[in-house]
């Protein structure tokens, strides 16, 4: 359903250009939930915006190709690319309270989006319906009365339903999910995670979730494609990954995360920093952290290099 | 309930203006200069007579604090005494004034926001054109560009030199329209006065922009910067998510929210408004109520300056009303 | 430091000696960036010369600016046909050279936006921390009569005052002042209340510094940036306010030269000499303009690098 082909985006910074996705491809089937994990700043949010054809200046997606329903995306004038934002591909993002628009009322920035794309030419009252259908179907009480609330008079996690229902409003394809729960109290994040789990089920929409937790990616996931400076590492079933993982980098984030019942004392990290994406080096770009590097790890271009079907890892370590 | 609040809005104005307007009576007092000197004009013979009526008709000759009370009691009534240079009802000279006055301070208004708004948006969206420099540019020209001074200059340029525009006055006798409004503008429109239309507006052109420079300057830079904020926030990128064009991105969710800080900044000009007026009044021969206020303070003419000054405290009040009744409609996170 | 134990005065000691280096640093840092910066630096050189010319003016005036000749009336700027490089502005009504009289009336524009600026600007500063800091009665009726001060317009308020005392150079500064500490006090305050919340604050108290100690040596070194480009702004806004005080015939009274006053003067010939009224009218545009430049500049080098600091 939806095949990213070598999705190249650059910004054009006046420190030099910063290569934030990298040649990244990826293949969703429909209904799949996908998860995009990495470090701030590797360039996840990025690629779910280009997939949306919205990267901010200075940015700009200088190649590859996103199929979706046998069309190239990236080819699309923004006039038809608007027919699919919000309605066949849908976002949500990080921090509600300040994705919502703080002078409208909830309802009517749920009706807007079903509003955009009322191509059948429904009623205002029938869209209105809708919109309590949709607030009842994201778990939230009385609609009536949430539909002519301000974002602020509603607390957080009631803000992401409501995100959530925008996103649903059309019943996309796909839903690209931009850490939805990092903003949120854990009891929350778990309430989040079951209702879009049951979107998944209930409507068939895939998601791709980008997130730098891997609590949630082991809960919530089914795929997931591992991130470093622009480029997919490794990626794997969730089983894999998280029981099987290959690369340094995979292997260290396992690591780092503390699990009850573990005899030692000290916290494994991941020793030194994030890389500048605009002063990269040659060759692999895990190489000044990594505990199992090689010389030849510096030179050339490292290969994503397929194992079995939907394994696949950048590592010099399986080539 | 929201009128209520209003009510209360007002109801607590009332001793400010009170306030107001036994410091004003007590300053005229204060100040040098006789005000039965200024009424008998220069010159000729000093009847002790003519004095003592003149006195005695003002209450000059009664101790302050009964004047005071006449003063205040007056208020109550409606009645602000009569001026001493005109000899009518201080009431009458300002409900002449008003019109013009605030017929120059609406266009103004409108200029600026005509001029204003377009570019703040256009500057925003487009940060770093040609048009947003250049907008910048003029903004910061008209801050710094005194107004009095730019009346001067447009007059000389549009009215002695190019000839386009008239130099005084609101309206060429000829044709004056009917007076249903006061307002030479809407009074042509409404009794269809086409060539009265015409005129009116030339004679407003030159004032209403000297006035409205400085505050289309202001706006623009206010609205440029708040719309720049605005754009980088995380609603309007969902707004661009759903799908919605460029166009109702910016003007729906993006202009109702940089509105909120602007709106703010233009309303503590609105005495800018106020203030400026009689300036413009006086180089453009405009028979409104700032030259009044000036012209009564140079004469000592008491009743006329406290009327005029309680009426303009009694605008900034309104004003300012009307500001926060807009804030609260634009910013559904505040309430009166 | 001596002695096994670090006494609370070497602390104090080592804390003023860091922060005198700091500030001279900072200070250093801050022209730099004056320097990259084209604009505000065109304003600042602007500025300079302005005040330069004002402190020189008798060396530089060609002309005596209050002498007065009939023959030499209504003569054009140099390059309108009729004028000359000896009055390189052209005269005025009564024959007084205006290019003159414009550097003179630089004096009395920047005297009296300094002046006005330096007074007000310290009071209202004072006041408003001291309000805010400590609250209470004293800011809530300090507060209401600055709000009941700034119900009125400039121009109104300083024509009504200018009646009741009469005109003149230290009246005007006297009046202009009685309004505008009101900026200062509410900048001030609202920053002092702000400030005061912050944890460094109550490190301070701590330590044992007195209340003043606290305002003046923690707090006000924080919030100078603000209150220094409100009072750059404020300068340009004062030198306005003075030329259309004058402009009607308060302010500084003739013949001390004057720009609002030359360009009132000049409104009776716009149709023949239109340059009696427009010369002064540029060298004000051009002055304000410096002045704003140079304050947005301040503004943009100041903010930033606090934050990053």
């Amino acid at each position: 359903m939806l095949k990213i082909c070598n999705l190249c985006t650059n910004f054009f910074t006046y420190r030099g250009i910063v290569k934030a996705v990298d040649g990244l491809s990826l293949e969703m089937k429909e209904g799949e939930v996908l998860g995009l994990v990495g470090e701030s700043g590797c360039g996840k949010s990025i690629t779910l915006l280009s997939l949306l054809g919205l990267v901010p200046y200075p940015g700009k997606i200088t190649g590859g190709e996103v199929w979706f329903e046998e069309e190239n995306l990236l080819k699309k004038p923004t006039k038809e690319m608007r027919h699919f934002r919000g309605n066949k591909i849908s976002m949500i993002f990080q921090d509600p309270m300040t994705t919502l628009n703080p002078v409208f009322r909830v309802g009517e920035q749920i009706r807007e989006s079903l509003n955009v794309h009322n191509y059948k030419k429904i009623s205002k009252n029938a869209e209105k319906e809708k919109v309590l259908k949709l607030i009842k179907d994201v778990g939230l009480p009385s609609p009536e009365q949430i539909y002519q609330q301000y974002p602020h008079q509603l607390s957080g996690g009631m803000q992401q339903r409501i995100l959530i229902a925008i996103a649903l409003s059309c019943n996309p394809k796909i839903i690209l999910a931009d850490e939805p729960t990092t903003a949120l109290d854990v009891t929350v994040q778990a309430q989040i995670l079951d209702l879009l789990r049951k979107i998944n089920n209930d409507f068939g929409t895939a998601i791709i979730m980008v997130t730098h937790d891997l609590g949630v990616v082991a809960e919530f996931c089914q795929k997931v494609a591992v991130m470093y400076a622009g480029k997919i590492i490794e990626t794997g079933s969730v089983e894999q990954i998280i029981f099987n993982p290959k690369h340094p980098y995979t292997q260290g984030l396992l690591k780092s995360i503390p699990r009850i019942g573990d005899k030692k004392t000290k916290i494994q990290s991941i020793p030194g920093d994030v890389p500048d994406l605009a002063a990269l080096p040659s060759g692999c770009a895990f190489y000044p952290r990594c505990n199992k590097s090689m010389p030849d790890c510096q030179e050339g271009e490292i290969l994503l290099k397929v194992m079995e079907k939907g394994r696949q890892v950048r590592c010099l370590l399986y080539s | 309930m929201k009128s209520t609040k209003i009510l209360e809005r007002i109801l607590i104005a009332i001793p400010t203006m009170l306030i107001i307007a036994i410091l004003i009576f007590v300053l005229m007092r204060i100040m040098p200069g006789d005000p039965v000197d200024k009424m008998m004009g220069k010159g000729g013979n000093i009847n002790i007579e003519e004095v003592q009526a003149l006195e005695r008709e003002f209450h000059l000759d009664l101790p302050i604090s009964a004047q005071l009370k006449i003063f205040l009691s007056g208020i109550f009534h409606g009645d602000l005494g009569m001026s001493f240079q005109e000899r009518r009802p201080v009431w009458e000279l300002i409900a002449e004034r008003i019109p013009p006055t605030l017929e120059l301070a609406l266009c103004a208004l409108l200029f600026s926001l005509i001029i204003s708004i377009p570019i703040g948006i256009i500057s925003a969206v487009k940060q770093n054109s040609l048009i947003d420099r250049l907008g910048m540019a003029f903004a910061f020209l008209g801050i710094s560009t005194p107004a009095f001074w730019l009346g001067i200059v447009l007059i000389i340029i549009f009215s002695v030199k190019l000839s386009i525009f008239p130099v005084y006055g609101r309206i060429a006798y000829v044709y004056k329209p009917i007076h249903i409004t006061g307002m030479y503008v809407l009074d042509s429109i409404l009794s269809g006065n086409w060539p009265a239309l015409k005129d009116s507006i030339m004679h407003l052109v030159l004032p209403s922009v000297s006035l409205g420079a400085a505050l289309a300057a202001v706006t623009t830079r206010i609205l440029r910067s708040s719309m720049l904020e605005v754009l980088r926030a995380d609603y309007v990128t969902l707004a661009r998510t759903k799908g919605l064009s460029e166009y109702m991105v910016i003007t729906k969710h993006a202009l109702r929210n940089a509105l909120i800080p602007t709106v703010t900044v233009v309303g503590l000009q609105v005495g800018m408004l106020l203030g400026g007026n009689m300036i413009i009044e006086t180089i453009f021969g405009w028979p409104g109520l700032g030259r009044l206020v000036v012209t009564s303070i140079f004469n000592r003419d008491f009743p006329v300056v406290q009327g005029a000054v309680m009426f303009y405290a009694l605008i900034y009040v309104a004003a300012n009303l009307i500001v926060d009744i807009i804030y609260t409609y634009l910013n559904p996170k505040i309430s009166l | 430091m001596t002695g096994l134990f670090v006494t609370q005065k070497d602390l104090q000691k080592n804390i003023k000696f860091n922060e005198k280096k700091i500030w001279w640093k900072n200070f250093k840092h801050s022209i730099r960036e004056l320097i990259k910066c084209r604009t505000a630096f065109i304003g600042t050189i602007i500025v300079l010369s302005f005040i330069l010319v004002a402190v020189i003016a008798p060396v530089i005036a060609p002309h005596d600016p209050l002498k007065a000749s009939i023959i030499k009336r209504f003569i054009p700027p140099f390059w309108i046909e009729g004028g000359s490089t000896t009055y390189f502005f052209g005269t005025d009504e009564i024959g007084r050279d205006i290019f003159s009289r414009i550097i003179y009336g630089a004096r009395v524009s920047l005297l009296v936006g300094l002046i006005t600026v330096s007074i007000s600007g310290v009071l209202g500063t004072v006041l408003g921390s001291i309000a805010g800091y400590y609250g209470g009665r004293f800011d809530a009726i300090l507060s209401r009569i600055a709000d009941l001060l700034l119900s009125f317009p400039d121009l109104i308020f300083a024509i009504f005052l200018m009646a009741i005392t009469g005109p003149g150079f230290f009246n005007l500064i006297l009046i202009l002042c009685f309004k505008s500490w009101v900026n200062f006090f509410r900048l001030s305050r609202g920053e002092m209340i702000s400030e005061k919340t912050k944890e460094y604050i109550e490190a301070a108290q701590a330590l044992g510094e007195s209340d003043v100690q606290i305002i003046f040596k923690e707090i006000l070194p924080n919030i100078i940036h603000s209150l220094l480009v409100l009072a750059t702004l404020r300068v340009g806004y004062f030198i306005i306010l003075e030329a259309s005080l004058s402009f009607l015939g308060l302010g500084i009274q003739p013949p001390t030269p004057a720009w609002g006053s030359m360009i009132n003067s000049g409104r009776a010939f716009m149709l023949t000499s239109w340059w009696i009224s427009t010369m002064p009218g540029i060298a004000l545009l051009v002055l304000v303009l410096s002045i704003n430049l140079l304050g947005e500049g301040l503004r943009d080098i100041l903010d930033p690098r606090l934050k990053l600091e």
